[in-house]
């Protein structure tokens, strides 16, 4: 789990959980986000959304925006759905592409260790 | 908050609603159906930066 926020238009979200998963392509967050700052969740393009649990599944409305990680600001095609049941999924399109992350289970709860960087 | 009362608060709360932590997640604030009613909830109990968690309809195992 990482804490981030998102900037939509102008306006920044408040702080949020979102489950770190690179089994994720895209970064996905809970429609309720988008909504309350404005987004007008089906003004952007339509995908389907779906798990390896057969027979889920939902839609979900792709905008841009910037996430906020702390110490960075990235933009990224974010997905927006109403059936999302966590807060936000952070997958490899906007978030594992530009981190090494490492896995830390020392701790309780386990963490995580993020490394910024560049591609040229 | 020790992660065992964390996980008691979340578990105890709502299903499909939002739970708004204070800035430094050491104390719950508010609930509320929506991210957004959580965030007013947090606001009118003088928490102007909560941490968002939302609960899940059913607390299963996940495969994401």
């Amino acid at each position: 789990m990482l804490t981030v926020s998102l900037v939509i238009g102008h306006a920044t979200t408040r702080r949020f959980e979102a489950v770190v998963d690179s089994g994720s392509v895209s970064c996905l967050f809970h429609a309720d986000i988008g909504k309350a700052h404005g987004l007008k969740l089906d003004s952007g393009p339509k995908g389907p959304l779906g798990g390896v649990i057969g027979g889920a599944s939902g839609e979900v409305y792709y905008h841009q925006v910037k996430l906020a990680v702390p110490g960075s600001l990235i933009s990224i095609v974010a997905g927006f759905s109403e059936q999302l049941s966590v807060a936000a999924i952070l997958g490899r399109h906007g978030f594992f592409e530009h981190y090494v992350i490492t896995f830390d289970p020392q701790n309780n709860p386990p963490g995580l260790n993020l490394e910024r960087f560049h591609r040229a | 908050m020790s992660p065992e009362m964390r996980i008691q608060i979340l578990r105890e709360a709502k299903p499909n609603s939002w739970i708004a932590f204070s800035h430094d997640e050491k104390s719950f604030v508010a609930q509320g159906s929506t991210y957004l009613e959580a965030v007013e909830q947090a606001e009118l109990r003088g928490e102007n930066d909560p941490v968002l968690v939302r609960v899940p309809e059913e607390w299963l195992p996940m495969v994401l």
